[in-house]
């Protein structure tokens, strides 16, 4: 009956506490035991996931920070820190100001970077990933997927023209052949859409309008055809005329 | 030195049958079981949770052997009068020798049983890397080096509770040293700077001897710095040593 008593009594006291002392601190105290005090974090900042706390995402990117500051190859600290608890669009820019930080501390790691492109994929900025992407090829171990959906950021971007350049010099570096051939493929892709879009321009030079349909080209004697599209069902003008003209899409 | 053999098995084989060993590997067991749960919990990391944790288990446990079984050891010798019989035969550089080499090897034993333990316990889960075996050595040169600072602690001390105080705050001051040598970076003080870099070379430095992190993520380390490491290591023994034998032959039997 008492024991009951004072653990209700002791329930009503406790009110949990997030905090995280500061990362020299724990530098400090931990000695030879940083790996271990670095998982200790770690697990801690998994376990409070789910948790209802206050200022939730600075909160728990401060435990994974001190995690990976404890223990710099820690990457699932990295991982979840910077894209699992960033959850909207406002909190993402912190997860990749913190992955930009820690970036530092793990530099020859390529899932960093792409982990930031990754993030800035989800918010849309299709220069920004291809940018971390291209950071994040050049670091060993980078799969070769990565490289090759490059164009696509590029393509996504408007930047058709920066994807043929980026992919051609790609090419130069590529031995397999299977690659090889991926690759010409997403460079007539590209040079296609490059092509079409310098088309587009030269309508407007002539006639002092964009064309509303890409058949246009052909009726005005621009071009011959519209060339074939080796991924897509084919080219088409954006449907948003008035924010991307002349910008040329393939049909997915 | 066949006294100094003698002694060593003796014990050895004391050191071992006791009861100290036996709850210390319990303990260790207790934490291996911890370090299963914890990498279960440790998403996506458990392979170098689980070598993280028993590293550190076998490194705490050890060093509860270490203070509880030399300083245990030495004193129960010292109030049944048994050491009084044994500087009777053999002289007291050989008696604390003996002693010294002794506890070094029932360290070696149970360092070498726990990791292949927990090396085990590592394959199971797929989590195994032969460097984990790096990270052990460099837990026996620490404790091989706390084994000689409990020993002078044991001479120096009256009360076996000051000499196993004594020999964990060592510990950790040895963990603490290369911090506190940095915080006094930032220091104006010349004399402040000086003082503490003296100090950090004085008391032995785990940052030098661990090997732990590489050994978790399976860095092979370079044979000279093994060597050199070790060279080190030797060196503070003798040492601590030489320090013990003073204190010990000042003493009355």
């Amino acid at each position: 009956m008492l024991s009951w008593q004072v653990s209700r009594l002791s329930a009503l006291q406790k009110k949990t506490i997030y905090y995280v002392p500061s990362v020299k601190y724990l530098e400090s105290v931990s000695g030879t035991f940083k790996p271990l005090a670095a998982e200790m974090m770690y697990i801690k900042g998994v376990l409070e996931l789910f948790d209802e706390i206050p200022e939730r995402t600075r909160y728990l990117i401060n435990v994974f920070r001190a995690a990976v500051y404890l223990d710099p190859k820690l990457m699932s600290a990295y991982f979840f820190g910077g894209t699992v608890v960033p959850v909207n669009k406002d909190d993402i820019p912190l997860g990749n100001a913190f992955l930009e930080e820690a970036a530092t501390l793990n530099p020859g790691n390529w899932r960093v970077p792409f982990w930031i492109g990754f993030n800035y994929l989800q918010l849309g900025d299709y220069l920004k990933t291809a940018e971390y992407y291209q950071k994040a090829i050049l670091l060993p171990g980078a799969p070769v997927y990565l490289k090759t959906n490059q164009a696509m950021f590029y393509y996504k971007a408007g930047k058709a023209a920066m994807g043929v350049v980026y992919l051609e010099s790609l090419s130069q570096t590529i031995t397999d052949q299977r690659v090889r051939e991926m690759l010409k493929k997403k460079i007539l892709w590209l040079k296609n859409i490059v092509f079409l879009e310098g088309k587009a321009a030269r309508f407007k030079e002539l006639f002092g309008f964009w064309p509303k349909q890409i058949n246009e080209l052909v009726q005005k004697g621009l071009i011959e055809e519209i060339p074939d599209d080796p991924f897509g069902k084919g080219y088409q003008l954006d449907n948003d005329q008035e924010k991307n003209p002349g910008k040329i899409r393939s049909v997915f | 030195m066949r006294k100094i053999f003698s002694i060593v098995l003796i014990n050895v084989r004391q050191g071992i049958r006791e009861k100290t060993f036996l709850g210390v590997a319990f303990f260790f067991l207790f934490l291996l079981g911890v370090s299963l749960f914890m990498g279960e919990l440790s998403i996506g990391e458990k392979e170098v949770a689980l070598r993280n944790i028993s590293l550190s288990a076998i490194e705490v446990s050890c060093l509860f052997l270490v203070v509880l079984g030399i300083v245990n050891n030495f004193y129960r010798e010292k109030e049944t009068r048994l050491k009084e019989v044994y500087l009777s035969y053999f002289p007291q550089g050989s008696y604390l020798a003996g002693k010294l080499i002794g506890y070094i090897l029932i360290c070696c034993i149970y360092i070498f049983m726990a990791s292949v333990l927990a090396g085990i316990i590592l394959a199971v889960n797929k989590a195994f890397i032969w460097q984990f075996f790096l990270g052990s050595w460099g837990i026996f040169l620490k404790i091989s080096l706390f084994c000689s600072i409990c020993l002078l602690f044991s001479c120096v001390f009256d009360y076996p509770l000051l000499a196993a105080l004594s020999t964990v705050f060592a510990y950790v001051a040895a963990e603490f040293s290369a911090s506190a040598l940095k915080i006094t970076t930032v220091s104006n003080n010349a004399v402040t700077k000086i003082w503490m870099k003296a100090l950090y070379h004085l008391v032995p430095n785990s940052d030098k001897i661990d090997m732990k992190y590489q050994a978790i993520y399976g860095h092979t380390l370079p044979v000279y710095f093994l060597g050199y490491v070790s060279l080190y290591v030797l060196i503070y023994i003798l040492f601590a040593f030489s320090l013990s034998v003073l204190v010990f032959s000042k003493k009355e039997h």
